[in-house]
């Protein structure tokens, strides 16, 4: 069940990605598809146990914790996942900035109108 | 210091780009620049250091901070690590070397170029696949941001919309990651090779999926079809070096951490798939390159292109194949940032970048026009440059004849299109078709920066009013020396680099393949054949052919059909279109 | 949208507390959950707290913009430094140089992690904060 419903989650951000328009909304469907692929991670690092796998007294059972591979794996997919909606925002907001608009359409049919001829 | 550890050639960049950030803090900019660049040329020592070792056929590997596999991350170089390594730092180092001329470019520029070095490196030589998945982000961020850096509003959206189009792919990656994660225990590529060998793993039609999510993933970084739609619009807008450092090495870089994907879960099913892929690309994208006007969107598409003929010698799987493989990648690494250097410099000079309005070079500016010329008859593989030792490895290699003839229709079509491209170098005045419609862009373009751009100069009198900065000729330079002492000594280097493919015995697959495919590798491979008298014939009657498309496409009707072509252009909502089709296809063939 | 004393008053008492647990969480991060990343980021939120109800002026007052940017090129700095000097000596890339102690429950434990938590957090504090404000200097609150 949980497993269709990361795929919903993921399914949901790769159309918003694809169909709407706005520039925000697509990058929130980015950061939604992003959300969906950690939590398949952390969910099958979570299927074994849930309890927290810290040593306090020199040794523990793996069994018996959760697995630490992935949750130390989604920490940097994570920190990536800011730095790429980070970028896009400032880009997104330069757009914005000079055109006024965030729909792709307008926005690509207005530069390719003006098509840049000079390098600089 | 241990030299032969492979993670200087990390580390190094990376210091480099620390020197650049620390050098915004200072007054003098230019100092830091330098010592960022010196710091990336300098792997060229540890580079040096471990080829003897590598060449001999044994592997260099490390682990940060001493920590072994499962949890560590392992780097590893064997030998083609090594050549791709070797590619980043010597072409990147170029590019670096060029990035100084015109000054405009500082501090800021030179920490996202090293930091782009730096990731390249980290996906070459990294023995996990989610490392990889850290390093192609690391290249991301610092190629839309180097993509974007002069601010220009088409520069802007096209790293929006690579952006966009490729952290959805990365994102596939990842769930392929997942999935190898959750069926192999494993993330390191020699952890994998090992489990798939023995446990048969291969077969199992999850791990096909999750083979099939990382090659889109990658795809979409190596820009082949129906994955190529970002290439032209990003690297035609980007600044002129980072063109040439994302079109040199980037796509390669990207193509080089495929293979050894494709290889560690020996999925052999997809080459045949992957030849295809590779001949309607070549053939594909050299139409649209040949109807560009924008001369830098006509190389850009003409990197896809040359992927495609790497990508079919990839899918063809023989020892001579992959030797083709690696000699076309190195080459057009070499050939490409030539051309996109020679063309920074040569819109610079002519203020346009249409190709039907550029005045012609030659007698203005003969030096760049030879750099042109080296990298347009590079291109064309026209002998002795590296284009053709290497397109004829590529293409040579390649069984099924089918494909070999779109290849072959590529040439044709590659020799047309830098015919165009040639022209611009000529010692003429003026373009016979060139003055009028010349005016007429000015009258209709009539941008501030345009119009001074022309007055300066006519008022000159087309001499060297504009004159090339000593930074991008030598870089230029280099290249071009490159270019054509790679093709003088074609033959040697090519035995030299099968020996190394196939001697190294570090890469059991290739052996395999090798194996596997000497009953029907019927175009046995011998370098010596490259310079005899029918190889020559086909190249001239390529270059004739050529010329007589040129001829076709430049008549009346033939630009009508060109002008319709090029004003195709990838909207976003097409791209990610191509995107789904294109993972579809991959699913479908996974589960096939 | 119009600022309430609510926020103002929660956000001034609330700030403290946040930038004491992104502490905690970056000095003990070598024993239990959080680490220089995490810790950073805590801190780095209770500036935004602050920039949200009092105007990022008044915080960028106390947090100046240019002292931020050299702190994270510091931070920056000396993480590839420690991570340097383990390949100097010998011992690789990132090397654990100072040997832990074996008091398990002590954050002298490893002291090595101990460092890089504190140049992690003080890099990812100050960079989040940067760009944060960066941004609302612009046209934010």
């Amino acid at each position: 069940m949980t497993w269709y419903l990361i795929c919903a989650i993921l399914a949901v951000g790769l159309w918003a990605v694809i169909a709407l328009p706005n520039l925000i909304r697509k990058i929130v469907g980015l950061s939604m598809m992003n959300t969906a692929v950690i939590l398949f991670f952390v969910y099958q690092g979570s299927l074994d146990s849930t309890s927290p796998p810290i040593v306090t007294d020199g040794s523990v059972d793996p069994s018996l914790v959760a697995d630490p591979l992935p949750q130390a794996l989604m920490l940097t997919a994570i920190v990536v996942g800011i730095c790429i909606v980070a970028v896009a925002l400032v880009i997104a907001y330069k757009l914005y900035e000079r055109f006024q608009t965030l729909d792709v359409r307008e926005l690509e049919r207005m530069i390719w109108k003006a098509e840049p001829d000079e390098p600089k | 210091m241990n030299l032969s550890d492979p993670v200087l050639l990390i580390a190094l960049p990376l210091a480099g780009s620390l020197i650049s950030l620390v050098g915004k803090l200072l007054k003098r900019e230019i100092v830091p620049c330098i010592a960022a660049s010196v710091l990336v040329a300098l792997s060229a020592v540890p580079l040096t250091v471990q080829a003897a070792t590598v060449f001999a056929g044994s592997v260099l590997s490390s682990q940060l901070g001493g920590w072994g596999p499962p949890v560590g991350i392992g780097l590893r170089m064997d030998a083609l690590a090594w050549i791709a390594s070797a590619m980043i730092v010597g072409i990147g180092s170029v590019v670096l070397l060029s990035s100084f001329a015109g000054g405009e470019y500082r501090s800021r520029y030179f920490f996202f170029a090293t930091i782009l070095i730096s990731g390249m490196q980290m996906v070459t030589l990294t023995d996990d696949i989610f490392t990889m998945f850290v390093g192609f982000e690391i290249i991301a961020i610092a190629a839309y941001l180097l993509i974007g850096f002069d601010q220009t509003d088409a520069g802007l959206l096209a790293s929006l919309k690579y952006l966009i189009l490729s952290t959805v792919g990365v994102l596939f990656f990842l769930i392929g990651v997942f999935l190898v994660y959750r069926d192999v225990g494993s993330l390191s590529i020699s952890g994998i090779a090992t489990a798939v060998r023995e446990s048969g793993l291969a077969n199992s039609r999850s791990i096909h999926l999750a083979v099939a999510t990382l090659c889109v993933g990658i795809g979409v970084r190596t820009a082949f079809i129906p994955f190529h739609t970002w290439l032209p619009e990003a690297h035609a807008y980007a600044p002129h070096p980072v063109s040439a450092l994302l079109s040199g090495v980037l796509i390669k870089v990207s193509l080089f951490a495929m293979l050894r994907i494709l290889r560690t879960f020996e999925a052999t099913y997809l080459n045949e798939m992957l030849l295809w892929i590779g001949g309607l690309t070549a053939i594909v994208s050299v139409v649209v390159a040949l109807s560009q006007s924008d001369l830098k969107r006509l190389l850009a598409y003409h990197s896809i292109s040359q992927m495609g003929y790497i990508l079919a010698a990839f899918g063809a799987a023989s020892a001579a194949s992959y030797t083709g493989l690696y000699a076309h990648a190195v080459g057009h690494g070499l050939f490409k940032s030539l051309l996109f250097l020679a063309a920074g410099e040569i819109i610079h000079v002519t203020g346009t970048r249409n190709v039907y309005e550029m005045r012609p070079i030659g007698r203005s500016h003969p030096y760049l026009a030879t750099m042109l010329i080296v990298g347009a008859l590079s291109i064309a593989a026209i002998p002795p440059f590296v284009g053709f030792v290497s397109k004829q490895l590529a293409t040579g290699a390649v069984g099924t004849p089918a494909v070999s003839y779109l290849l072959w229709a590529t040439s044709v079509g590659t020799v047309a299109s830098f015919v165009k491209v040639g022209r611009v170098a000529l010692p003429g005045q003026q373009l016979a078709s060139g003055g009028a419609s010349r005016e007429q862009g000015q009258a209709q373009q009539g941008s501030p920066l345009h119009d001074e751009s022309f007055v300066n100069d006519n008022t000159s009198g087309g001499d060297r009013s504009t004159r090339i900065a000593p930074p991008s000729a030598i870089a230029m330079a280099i290249l071009a020396t490159a270019c054509i002492a790679a093709g003088i000594y074609g033959e040697r280097l090519a035995v030299s680099l099968s020996g190394i493919l196939a001697g190294g015995g570090h890469d059991a697959a290739v052996e395999v393949e090798a194996t596997r495919h000497a009953g029907a590798d019927t175009t046995s491979y011998e370098p010596s054949d490259l310079y005899k008298g029918r190889k020559l014939l086909e190249t001239l009657l390529i270059a004739a052919l050529g010329a007589a498309v040129y001829a076709l496409a430049t008549s009346k009707r033939g630009h009508t059909i060109t002008e319709r072509i090029s004003a195709i252009r990838p909207q976003l909502g097409s791209v990610l279109l191509f995107f789904v089709a294109g993972l579809s296809l991959f699913a479908l063939f996974a589960y096939v | 949208m119009r600022k309430t004393d609510v926020v103002d008053v929660a956000a001034r008492k609330l700030a403290p507390y946040m930038f004491l647990f992104g502490l905690y969480l970056v000095s003990y991060g070598d024993i239990s959950p959080g680490g220089g990343f995490q810790g950073g980021v805590v801190v780095a939120s209770g500036v935004i707290l602050l920039a949200m109800a009092k105007g990022s002026r008044a915080v960028a007052a106390y947090f100046p913009l240019h002292s931020l940017s050299l702190a994270e090129t510091v931070g920056f700095a000396l993480i590839l430094a420690a991570a340097i000097a383990g390949l100097l000596m010998g011992a690789g890339f990132l090397a654990d140089i100072v040997a832990p102690t074996g008091a398990l429950r002590s954050i002298t434990n490893a002291p090595f992690a101990f460092v890089m938590n504190i140049l992690i957090g003080l890099k990812v504090g100050a960079g989040v904060s940067l760009i944060c404000l960066t941004l609302f200097g612009e046209s934010g609150p």
